[in-house]
């Protein structure tokens, strides 16, 4: 093809709106999934990123979700805005202090305290507060206007630094407010439970920075201790915050000193935080277990566009060389390749798929780097694909090389080699560069097919993975609306990418088969 | 050629590409399951008859049989023979998975007409519809009804399977209840005419899915042929001569256009009994596309051996039934 030419097809194509609209399309998921890092900030399989469930930010400006809660973290830093109370033996002096990094990775977001209150305190034993005494409280208000949360965190970071003839010392969490008092931990039950680490007796160290993170999602949570009653609620977040208006949340610290001494305590408190997970977030909401699903939808777009365009570059490169091949050779050598073209055809390409997939997710290799599950794909799939553009090039080519110049180059002592390049290439590039986009929307929807089938395959993230799990949990979603949000997007997007290697196909081939041409 | 040399060489090609595939199919699952369990076969034979749990030497009795007819007992290049011999007798062997027991030929005849079913009434309504939409399309090109049907189709063609079944699952089954989410289980619970109804019922998004899934090739595709002829010469004619748009349309232009539709159709119904996996899996369509994913995730290898097969026959056979037919409908080809 002369340069003229050339320029005349890229112009041609400039003119094409589809063809445009379909390259744009293109254009859009490769940023995506190129820039996916910089798109998002969470890691797509980060639990509890926020509330489960959790509809798009976008979708509260419908009435029905209007009011939901999002990401809250309902906490103030300084401690001015905290109502601090103290026993008579106590001395607390809120003080400057400078935090390890480490202290400050929370629960999928930071938390940045500036300020720690210094409690000393002394509590001489008395028969009377055996179960012992509260020596500081925090307390802090804050107003919850919207739907109760499903799930909520909530913790404090503390510093042990001196203690004495204690025989046990413990941080309660107590929430109250127009849905009632609720201690969100229990001693009782900590003490009970050998997990938890919220009493000194349980573990919390002295002599460094210690984050105490609970609750009643993550799996260290004793349940038991969140209910009102020993409940074992999983959405205890609709109990505690159930009606809007002002809430109380009060940290506290209490000492039980041993039998007949005066224990001596020094910790430094910061103020604690109490964080709602939210039921709206981000620009795609998320999963059952809080999971950011932008995310998985940004990573997601990166293994369909990968597979598509590679399966689809291999299944033309081989197909177009063998098309050619056999019909310059001819022979025996045409024979044998249109006949392993005639088998290959004949075998059912998704059965064979998911077997092939499936002993490959039992492999070891596989196992221990899932990636690989994808480039076994592309080879897959370029083995079953080629024979179709095979065939059809080698009947193009069939009928090129009897022209009159292909004859005249090879009485002129050309090569197979030469005409193959120079002579018949060019003539079928047009019909290469179209089945190079029409075959790839077969790859996408391909793959994210066996996603849905197995979707525990591996653990990254792709549409068809996306809407497998949606599926799943389709049943137990009545209450979540199915999570229209969850399978709706990721199906969208497969159509949008297929359909626009459609038309961007459509495109080409009206550029370079002149008979498509419009008269 | 004469017709007869011609149907006698495509029978030779066509015996020689099936024993092929059936020897891709034997070593292919000679190996894997193999590798993937390291385990002996004889420790598959899981289904026992309910009652003879205790009866050992029944038992044995029954699982000699069947390693002495699948040739287990054998070495492989022998078993391979055994199973060339049971793939060309339609003798597939006995189930292995646990999900299903018995022979295999059994099972097959059991849940195969569920996919001729769903399968056949869906490809022949989706054929019938495309047809009619695409030559429909084509006659008013460029028009605000071709542009709507084009781009809806466009986007049907472009739908993932598993998306459509998902939402019509989740919108009339999950949240509407109006049809059954677990199909199997619900029509197999009535028997007699009602047993018919409950089935029906029970078809309508399984089928509804694959009508929307597969209508969108044929209409592209008919719409495109419609197209180039009536681009022709004859058609400039019929025009000329005064012939109504309809009699152009169907009597000149849609006679034309339709022959690679039929061939493609012929084709399609070869692949009519690998089923609709994933659609069949979504709706539990009892069909062979449903047990195909089964039998993969239960290592019923004899099961999918002889599914594999029998696909590969039908595809074989419509192939080969396409090329006369297409030749036989087109006048052109016959006299050339």
């Amino acid at each position: 093809m002369s340069w003229s030419s050339k320029h005349q097809g890229i112009s041609e194509f400039f003119h094409n709106k589809l063809g445009i609209t379909g390259l744009a399309i293109i254009v859009f998921f490769t940023f995506t999934a190129l820039c996916a890092p910089l798109l998002t900030s969470n890691s797509p399989n980060q639990i509890y990123v926020t509330g489960p469930w959790a509809v798009p930010q976008w979708a509260t400006a419908f009435p029905q979700y209007s009011d939901l809660p999002s990401n809250m973290l309902v906490t103030s830093a300084d401690l001015a805005n905290w109502r601090i109370t103290t026993a008579s033996s106590t001395q607390a002096t809120p003080q400057q202090v400078a935090l390890p990094a480490s202290a400050l990775n929370g629960l999928g977001f930071k938390f940045d305290p500036r300020e720690a209150l210094l409690i000393s305190s002394a509590v001489p034993y008395s028969a009377k507060t055996f179960s012992g005494e509260t020596v500081a409280s925090l307390s802090y208000n804050f107003t919850y206007e919207y739907k109760p949360p499903y799930d909520f965190t909530f913790g404090d970071i503390i510093y042990v630094a001196n203690v004495s003839n204690v025989a046990d010392f413990y941080f309660r969490f107590i929430l109250s407010g127009p849905s009632g008092t609720y201690k969100l931990t229990s001693y009782a039950i900590m003490s009970n439970s050998p997990v938890e680490v919220i009493s000194y007796r349980n573990g919390i160290p002295v002599g460094r920075w210690y984050d105490i993170s609970l609750s009643n999602v993550l799996p260290d949570v004793n349940t038991a201790a969140l209910g009102p009653s020993g409940s074992t609620a999983v959405d205890s977040g609709e109990i505690f915050l159930a009606k809007k208006g002002i809430y109380n949340y009060t940290v506290q610290l209490v000492i039980i000193p041993q039998q007949g001494e005066t224990a001596f305590v020094k910790v430094y408190m910061e103020p604690a935080y109490f964080h709602v997970l939210g039921r709206a977030y981000g620009l795609l909401g998320s999963d059952d277990k809080g999971r950011d699903l932008w995310s998985q939808f940004v990573y997601g777009s990166r293994i369909s566009i990968e597979v598509g365009l590679l399966a689809s570059a291999a299944t033309v490169v081989i197909g177009t060389f063998l098309g050619l091949f056999s019909a310059i050779e001819g022979g025996v050598l045409d024979e044998f390749w249109m006949r392993v073209a005639d088998v290959i055809l004949v075998l059912p390409f998704l059965p064979l798929a998911i077997v092939v997939l499936f002993v490959f997710t039992q492999s070891p290799v596989v196992q221990k780097d899932p990636s690989i599950l994808y480039i076994w794909l592309v080879v897959l799939f370029s083995v079953l694909s080629w024979p179709g553009l095979a065939r059809v090039i080698r009947s193009q080519a069939l009928s090129l090389k009897e022209r009159g110049y292909v004859e005249a180059a090879r009485a002129l002592g050309a090569g197979k080699l030469y005409i193959m390049n120079k002579h018949l290439l060019p003539n079928i590039m047009g019909l290469v560069y179209a089945n190079l986009a029409l075959s790839v929307p077969g790859f996408i929807l391909t793959e994210a097919s066996l996603d849905f089938l197995f979707p525990n395959a591996s653990t990254i993230p792709t549409w068809g993975r996306m809407i497998a799990k949606a599926y799943e949990h389709a049943a137990s979603a009545t209450a979540y609306g199915f999570g229209w949000w969850w399978f709706l997007f990721p199906g969208l997007a497969i159509v949008l990418l297929s359909l626009a290697f459609v038309l961007l196909g459509y495109a080409l081939d009206e550029i370079f088969n002149p008979r498509l041409r419009k008269r | 050629m004469s017709l007869r040399g011609f149907i006698l060489r495509r029978l030779g090609a066509m015996i020689v590409v099936l024993v092929v595939v059936a020897a891709i199919n034997f070593f292919l699952f000679q190996i894997l399951p193999f590798y993937v369990l390291h385990v002996n076969p004889e420790q598959w034979f899981v289904p026992l008859p309910s009652g003879s749990v205790h009866n050992v030497a029944y038992i044995e009795k029954i699982r000699a049989q069947v390693i002495a007819a699948m040739g287990f007992n054998l070495p492989v290049y022998e078993r391979f023979f055994v199973y060339l011999r049971s793939m060309f007798t339609f003798n597939f062997g006995y189930n292995v998975g646990g999900a299903l027991s018995g022979p295999v030929i059994v099972t097959i005849e059991r849940f195969a007409p569920y996919t001729i079913l769903l399968l056949g009434s869906s490809t022949v309504a989706a054929y019938i519809v495309g047809i009619y939409l695409g030559v429909v399309s084509a006659a008013k090109r460029g028009q605000v009804a071709d542009v709507a049907s084009f781009t809806t189709l466009l986007f049907l063609y472009a739908m993932p399977s598993f998306w459509i079944g998902t939402l019509l699952l989740i919108f009339f089954a999950f949240s509407m209840k109006l049809f059954p989410i677990d199909a199997e289980a619900y029509f197999s619970s009535f028997h007699g005419i009602a047993f018919v109804g409950a089935l029906l019922k029970a078809m309508v998004l399984p089928f509804t899915s694959l009508l929307l899934v597969s209508i969108g090739g044929v209409y592209l595709i008919m719409r495109s042929t419609t197209i180039d002829v009536l681009s022709e010469d004859y058609i400039m004619m019929a025009r000329a001569k005064g012939l109504s748009n309809s009699a152009i349309l169907y009597k000149h232009a849609l006679r034309n256009a339709i022959l690679p539709i039929i061939t493609l159709f012929a084709i399609s119904m070869g692949f009519i009994l690998s089923g609709a996996v994933i659609t069949e899996t979504i709706f539990s369509w009892p069909g062979l596309g449903y047990w195909t994913f089964v039998a993969i995730e239960t290592l019923d290898f004899p099961l999918e051996q002889a599914i594999f097969f029998v696909i590969s026959i039908m595809v074989v056979a419509a192939n080969f039934i396409a090329d006369l037919l297409y030749g036989f409908l087109d006048p052109r080809i016959r006299a050339g």
